[in-house]
């Protein structure tokens, strides 16, 4: 300090001068690398965010070498993550680390019983099996009969929206249908998104105490048994997740069954799947790959046939 | 239901048609050198490969020294422990796939993971995705190398082919020595050890299946998946065929295939077709499936079908 400080009055005037452009491309570094606040997660910025799972190779039960990438390495050896460019990082989600629920439920004994049927059915949209409701939400998976047993791996949950009495405790339930600014943008209201504009966020959401989600009929289910939501409008797609045609089981394909909530794959207020990058082509066999950018290969054949003839020295 | 040939069996169709190659030096020879081809070697060890069995008539000493040598070879080889595994087939247990075309969009998710899992030489994929025109299954337009910026293109769907692990399968009868066959759970495997190149099974093979080992496989030590089977992902000598043995190392451990856990859509499904709760047979039974190249009777075990 004192060396600066002893310095001629030009020399430390020149040193801001000096460390302007420096400065600067510090500033700019630190903006664009910064992480984005939490209010940009709401950003219009609707990229798909179908999670599943990351792919590693070997890892289990057994071990391997967890961290391989689900990175396609092509013959040069370049190494390209598919959704890097979209600096998404939803499909590594690790499922243990919600914080609510429990990871595995399961309750395979439960069948539904028609005559127990005490809630009125729901209206649907699609018609090829109806869901029964008669059981209680809580034991919800076994929403079809002789439903093999499964476990709904419980959803990964946006800390700063969670629980929502956070915020809805001291501002009151509007009920009118409206845009909504932040934190909330208005997910709904436009055309092209779930229900074409046709639902209210009161379609699916209930306010009271923490919040959560209510069926049609008013029925309040918790975050993670949002799979009974979307039976009351698609029950079809409904009934083959739960026999494992729609959907995604994990690990295993014998013994315990954990299956993907709908909302794994499907964000729940912009439900179809958008598209996104591929991983790059497989590279040809080794061996046969084009070498026409050698001129000798290239060139037309009466080229090469003429090369021959020609006499040492001429064109 | 196990398909053990007998001894004399499989060294006679051997014997017979390696000296029709080039007599007996050649019988004693070709082995010799596909194995020599990976890996370092040491003496005990050379002899030891040039006296290996086939798979299916070693005693289960035979087969742990035979394990035991194969990762001393890949530590040699790639400087890492592997593990080779002999898991056994479970009882009343059939494989079958099944792919929903509908819900496939073409992100070769699986394609990256098949190769990763089982060790392949990144040049080689047992997976190939053809992209096929809407409402068309015209296989000579089919892309397998389509490139978009975004999938799926417009227009397109996709197809996933790999081994369909035919029932009554063409390869299995190719092969002159019996280095391929069905195991009881119905994968086709190869003894790659007993493989001698030959490659007839490939032109046998209607989907395209199999897959020559040209050179060396271009793996580094990080790359290496340590879980290996012996039917299954272990380290191959070079020149053999190889080919999707439905991940044989994770499956009869009960764990999914690598192209099923990789796969974001949920298209593929994998279980047992003797199991009537099992999602397979849901799907089978309550979709409309189909097979491609039904009418050549292999009875494949991978069927196709389609969201309503
Ligand atoms: C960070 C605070 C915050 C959190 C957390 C939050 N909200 Fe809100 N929410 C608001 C604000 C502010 C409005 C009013 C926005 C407007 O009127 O434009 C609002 C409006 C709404 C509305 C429209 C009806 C009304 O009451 O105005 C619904 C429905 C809603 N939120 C649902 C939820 C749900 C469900 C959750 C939990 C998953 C949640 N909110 C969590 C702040 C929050
Ligand atoms: C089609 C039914 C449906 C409608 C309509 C709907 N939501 Fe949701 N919403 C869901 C479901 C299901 C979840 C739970 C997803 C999960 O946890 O996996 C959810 C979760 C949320 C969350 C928490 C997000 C998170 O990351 O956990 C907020 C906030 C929210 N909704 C706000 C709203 C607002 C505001 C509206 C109205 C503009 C609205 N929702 C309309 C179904 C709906
Ligand atoms: C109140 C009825 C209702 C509920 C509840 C509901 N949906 Fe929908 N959904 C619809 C309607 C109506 C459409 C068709 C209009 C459209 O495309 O938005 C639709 C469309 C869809 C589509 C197709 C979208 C497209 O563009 O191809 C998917 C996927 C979907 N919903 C998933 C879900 C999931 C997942 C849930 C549960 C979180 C759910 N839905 C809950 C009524 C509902
Ligand atoms: C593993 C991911 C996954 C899960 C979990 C999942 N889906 Fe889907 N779903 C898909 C894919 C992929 C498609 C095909 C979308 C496409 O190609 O446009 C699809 C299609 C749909 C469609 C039809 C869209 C259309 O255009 O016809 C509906 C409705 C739907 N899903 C609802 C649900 C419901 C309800 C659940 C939960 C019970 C669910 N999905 C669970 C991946 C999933």
């Amino acid at each position: 300090m004192a060396c600066i400080a002893g310095r001629s009055i030009t020399h430390a005037g020149a040193w801001p001068v000096a460390f302007c452009p420096v400065l600067l491309l510090a500033f700019a570094f630190l903006l664009f690398t910064a992480p984005p606040a939490a209010a940009d997660d709401w950003d219009m910025d609707w990229e798909d965010p179908a999670p599943a799972p990351g792919y590693k190779s070997g890892a289990g039960s057994t071990g391997g070498p967890v961290g391989a990438e689900p990175s396609a390495s092509t013959a040069d050896g370049s190494e390209s993550r598919p959704d890097a460019a979209t600096g998404e990082d939803d499909w590594d989600w690790d499922w243990e680390e919600t914080d609510t629920g429990p990871a595995y439920k399961s309750d395979t004994t439960r069948r539904v019983d028609p005559a127990a049927a005490s809630m009125p059915k729901v209206p649907r949209v699609g018609e090829t099996a109806e869901p029964d409701f008669s059981v209680s939400p809580k034991s919800g998976h076994q929403l079809f009969a002789d439903v093999p047993g499964f476990g709904v791996i419980p959803s990964i949950k946006d800390k700063g929206m969670h629980p929502c009495s956070n915020c809805h405790t001291w501002a009151k339930s509007n009920l009118t249908p409206r845009r909504l600014r932040v934190p909330h943008d208005n997910f709904l209201l436009q055309h092209g998104l779930h229900g074409k504009g046709e639902f209210w966020c009161f379609t699916c959401h209930h306010l009271d105490g923490a919040g959560g989600l209510r069926t049609l009929e008013g029925e309040r289910l918790s975050f993670d048994d949002a799979y009974i939501l979307c039976a009351q409008c698609h029950p079809g797609e409904t009934r083959d997740w739960s026999f494992g045609a729609h959907g995604k089981r994990v690990d295993n394909w014998q013994g315990n069954r954990r299956i993907l909530n709908c909302t794994a794959c499907h964000y729940q207020h912009r439900p179809n799947i958008k598209p996104r990058k591929a991983v790059p082509p497989p590279p040809v066999r080794r061996g046969l790959e084009r070498n026409d950018r050698k001129p000798h290969v290239a060139a037309p054949l009466w080229e090469k046939i003429g090369a021959r003839y020609r006499e040492p020295g001429q064109p | 239901m196990s398909r053990k040939p007998s001894d004399s069996h499989i060294d006679h169709y051997r014997r017979r048609f390696l000296k029709g190659l080039g007599g007996a030096v050649a019988a004693a020879a070709t082995p010799g050198t596909a194995r020599a081809a990976w890996g370092g070697n040491t003496l005990a060890d050379t002899f030891a490969d040039l006296f290996q069995d086939h798979y299916q008539r070693m005693t289960p000493e035979e087969i742990a020294d035979t394990l035991a040598r194969i990762e001393r070879k890949a530590k040699r080889r790639y400087g890492t422990n592997i593990t080779c595994k002999n898991t056994p087939p479970q009882d009343g247990v059939v494989y079958g796939y099944a792919l929903n075309i509908s819900k496939c969009r073409g992100y070769r998710e699986c394609v990256s993971a098949c190769m990763l899992e089982n060790n392949l030489s990144r040049d080689m994929r047992y997976i190939q995705v053809l992209e096929m025109d809407n409402g068309s299954l015209n296989f000579e337009k089919a892309d397998r190398y389509y490139d978009h910026r975004t999938v799926p293109a417009k227009g397109k769907y996709y197809l996933p082919i790999q081994c369909m692990h035919c029932d009554d399968a063409p390869c299995v009868k190719a092969c002159p020595v019996e280095a391929t066959w069905t195991e009881p759970d119905g994968i086709v495997v190869v003894d790659y050890d007993w493989c001698i190149g030959c490659r007839y099974c490939m032109i046998a093979c209607p989907y395209e299946a199999r897959h020559f080992n040209w050179g060396k496989p271009d793996l580094t030590a990080g790359e290496i998946n340590p879980d290996t089977h012996f039917l299954g992902n272990r380290p191959r000598p070079t020149g053999v065929v190889e080919k999707c043995h439905f991940c044989i190392q994770r499956t009869r451990e009960n764990r999914q295939p690598a192209c099923q856990e990789a796969c974001p859509t949920g298209a593929r499904i994998f279980g047992n077709i003797l199991d009537p709760n099992s999602e397979i047979r849901y799907v089978l039974e309550n979709k409309a499936v189909f097979r491609l190249k039904e009418d050549l009777g292999t009875e494949p075990k991978f069927w196709y079908f389609h969201d309503n």
